[in-house]
């Protein structure tokens, strides 16, 4: 019982990762109708640009620091007019289509601009472990969890209590109404972008003290946050977020009873039965649309 | 390895094996706690390794943690930071050594960063090459395999082999090496094993 518990334990900390990431997708396809096929690499790009802010001498917390800004710039603002808005007019599949060329495009340029290698990156949380009730519990595994679902419940306060917020919500639900009402569409939207290129950064910090800093860190990553979103609800926010903790928990305990090599089918499995039995998700609410 | 274990004092009281490329091995390490070892012997790859260390430091497990060359290779040190302190293990070549402190020096010197296994051997392995050309005279490709198998090339009269090494008739080589263990980021020897078929 107390491995199960632990295995449990260490799979929400991982699924919470994934649940940035998930948060991130569903956050761009209610407000903009844009599906990220590059998210995974959005995770990859802020932790080189911590690695490169690392190497020129500058602590951990204000490289995080500044690679949010960078991230917002490039993954946010540059995406968001450079691919996003050019190919809005001709419906999601370019789009879907440029974004996962895009990703291929990310992933190479880091290979061939910086490095090929694993670089290593530091711990963000000390290497204390606790013993509850026999249940061994890292100081990571707490830090990353926390931290994690504190940055979903400030992004959910932020878009259920503030003004802002509550106007991207009325983009996302009804863009012409929305307009109508005099709310600033396109500055909402970016907003959107901006926030899911903050969340990457941070799926970046807490991730890559596991994974390494790899150009192909984002491959599996952007796969199982797209699942965990499918699982939850994509239209639901509060669905992305339970999506990435069943896909990090069942990943984990199938690792542990069942095989290290069925970990990555997984997620698959559990997108698989889902979208036959609930297509809208576990938490999503079905769309219709007259023709 | 477990076959060669029998009979031996040391018990394989679990195997465990993980994914190719995997990135979380948590599940793995438990299996490895839970199995209640004397000590855990690691074989992945270098990126593997030092996310395994990691995870390792992580679970908190104070069991030594033992492996090959790559487990404690200066990459692996670097992936691994602090993680990889107190892991052990067996190196054919390293450069805190005392025949290659020299060159280790050099190649930081001209590099700016340390040289790991692969550097030492890449140097050598020209010198053994220069030195059998040498021996033969010419460059006669079988000639010169000819001369470095069953051949021996001592430091003192080749100093770029840096360390005397013998090849057996297959071409397998037969020199010193070390005992490892990681200490504050850096590979501390603690035992010098002779060749394998060193006279007595």
């Amino acid at each position: 019982m107390t491995d199960f518990l632990q295995l449990f334990l260490s799979g929400l900390a991982t699924g919470s990762i994934y649940a940035l990431a998930a948060l991130g997708f569903t956050l761009l396809w209610q407000a903009s109708g844009t599906i990220n096929f590059a998210q995974g690499e959005f995770v990859m790009l802020p932790a080189f640009m911590m690695v490169v802010l690392l190497g020129s001498g500058l602590p951990l917390y204000v490289a995080f620091a500044v690679s949010i800004v960078l991230s917002v710039l490039v993954l946010g603002w540059l995406f968001k007019r450079g691919l996003v808005d050019p190919l809005f007019k001709y419906g999601m599949m370019p789009i879907v289509v440029a974004t996962i060329g895009l990703s291929i495009a990310m992933r190479n340029g880091v290979r061939a601009g910086y490095s090929a290698e694993p670089q290593p990156f530091p711990q963000v949380f000390p290497d204390k472990v606790f013993d509850v009730a026999g249940v061994t519990v890292s100081a990571g595994d707490i830090g990353t969890f926390v931290f994690a679902m504190l940055l979903v419940v400030v992004t959910q306060a932020f878009l259920n209590k503030t003004v802002t917020g509550r106007a991207m919500q009325a983009v996302a639900q009804n863009t012409e109404s929305a307009s109508v009402l005099g709310i600033n569409v396109p500055r909402m939207i970016f907003y959107t972008f901006a926030i899911n290129a903050v969340l990457a950064a941070a799926a970046a910090l807490l991730v890559t003290p596991t994974y390494l800093a790899k150009f192909d860190m984002g491959e599996g990553l952007g796969t199982k946050a797209f699942f965990a979103a499918i699982i939850g609800g994509f239209n639901n926010s509060r669905g992305a977020l339970l999506g990435g903790l069943i896909v990090g928990v069942c990943e984990n305990l199938a690792a542990a009873y069942i095989s290290p090599a069925y970990k990555d089918a997984v997620a698959l499995l559990i997108f698989m039965v889902v979208i036959l039995f609930k297509p809208q998700g576990l938490l999503g609410k079905k769309e219709e649309r007259k023709v | 390895m477990t076959k060669l274990m029998e009979g031996s004092a040391t018990k394989v009281v679990a195997d465990i094996s993980t994914d190719a490329g995997a990135v979380d091995f948590s599940a793995a390490v438990l299996k490895a706690k839970q199995s209640d070892a004397d000590a855990i012997f690691i074989v992945t790859n270098e990126e593997e390794s030092a996310r395994m260390l990691r995870e390792f430091r992580k679970q908190g497990v104070k069991k030594p943690l033992i492996g090959e060359t790559t487990l404690i290779g200066q990459k692996v040190i670097e992936l691994a930071g602090d993680a990889a302190n107190g892991a052990l293990g067996h190196v054919g070549l390293t450069v805190e050594a005392a025949p290659l402190k020299a060159f280790g020096a050099k190649y930081k010197t001209e590099y700016k960063s340390e040289s790991d296994h692969n550097g030492i051997k890449g140097y050598t392995g020209m010198y053994v090459l220069k030195a059998a050309i040498e021996k033969v005279g010419k460059l006669d490709r079988k000639a010169v395999a000819a001369a470095i198998r069953g051949g021996c090339f001592s430091a003192k009269q080749t100093p770029g082999v840096l360390m005397d090494v013998c090849f057996d008739d297959k071409g397998d080589l037969d020199r010193e090496s070390f005992m490892v263990e990681v200490k504050g980021g850096h590979q501390v020897v603690t035992a010098t094993l002779p060749p394998l078929n060193a006279k007595k």
